[in-house]
């Protein structure tokens, strides 16, 4: 034990005198309104898809949903979009949504509220040589028609007319070599 | 309950598991909600599957 570090122990009361404003979660969240606060969830974190398949990544390695949603609301406090209050609220449609995804997904998941017996199944699915690949996507009549909608629009032909059909040879080439005019300059070497 | 972590799992598992509760906590969760625009029942429909659908249907 480093005895120095004894006489640089807090002093009683100095969480008393020190900034309050220093930490995120002192300051008023970002968002006070429950419906804001969801639609950030939905629209930042859960239709993000670098976090939800970093999310699918952990699932897949025995992380039960119920922690993934305990991390991502205490994480939230931490940033002060939200206050611990909210977090109660949240957690429930937040947690409904993500299964729900993982459900879609195809994904074998641990809920967190697992039995020993779905524990012991769990482990026994993990431990075998069975591929773990995720079941085909399970998406509603609805979201089918949308997405055949967005095929269709993506490979529809490009338009031969007009500003949208602009062939390649119109293209302005950029000169890479000259000066980009940009805000930051580049670093001239120094003659001597 | 012990911390906030505690306290998240409680309140999932009586979101996820409302139906359980005795009428009285059924509705004061309920109203907890309603009173906004992502309530119970919009945040069943936003995430309901196309086998849940043809149950409901049938």
């Amino acid at each position: 034990m480093n005895r120095s570090k004894l006489f640089n122990a807090a002093i009683p009361g100095e969480n008393l005198t020190v900034e309050s404003r220093k930490w995120a979660w002192h300051k008023p969240p970002q968002y006070p309104n429950f419906d804001d606060a969801f639609e950030y969830f939905l629209e930042d974190v859960l239709a993000d898809s670098e976090r939800l398949n970093a999310a699918r990544a952990m699932a897949r390695n025995g992380f039960s949903a119920l922690s993934l949603v305990q991390n991502l609301m205490i994480q939230s406090v931490a940033k002060g979009r939200i206050t611990p209050d909210m977090t109660l609220l949240l957690a429930g449609p937040v947690y409904k949504t993500l299964t729900r995804m993982f459900d879609a997904l195809g994904e074998t998941y641990l809920t967190g509220y697992d039995s020993p017996q779905e524990l012991q199944a769990y482990v026994e699915y993990m431990q075998s040589d069975a591929p773990k690949k995720p079941k085909k996507a399970k998406l509603s009549k609805s979201q089918e028609k949308e997405m055949q909608k967005i095929t269709e629009e993506v490979s529809a032909e490009i338009p031969k007319g007009g500003l949208m059909g602009a062939t390649k040879e119109d293209d302005m080439e950029i000169p890479m070599d000259k000066p980009s005019g940009s805000l930051v300059e580049q670093p001239v070497e120094e003659l001597n | 309950m012990n911390d906030l972590y505690d306290a998240l799992k409680e309140a999932i598992h009586r979101y996820m598991h409302m139906d359980e509760l005795n009428p009285r906590k059924q509705q004061k969760l309920r109203d907890a909600y309603s009173r906004h625009v992502y309530n119970y029942e919009s945040v069943d429909r936003l995430s309901r599957l196309d086998d849940e659908e043809e149950n409901n249907e049938s």
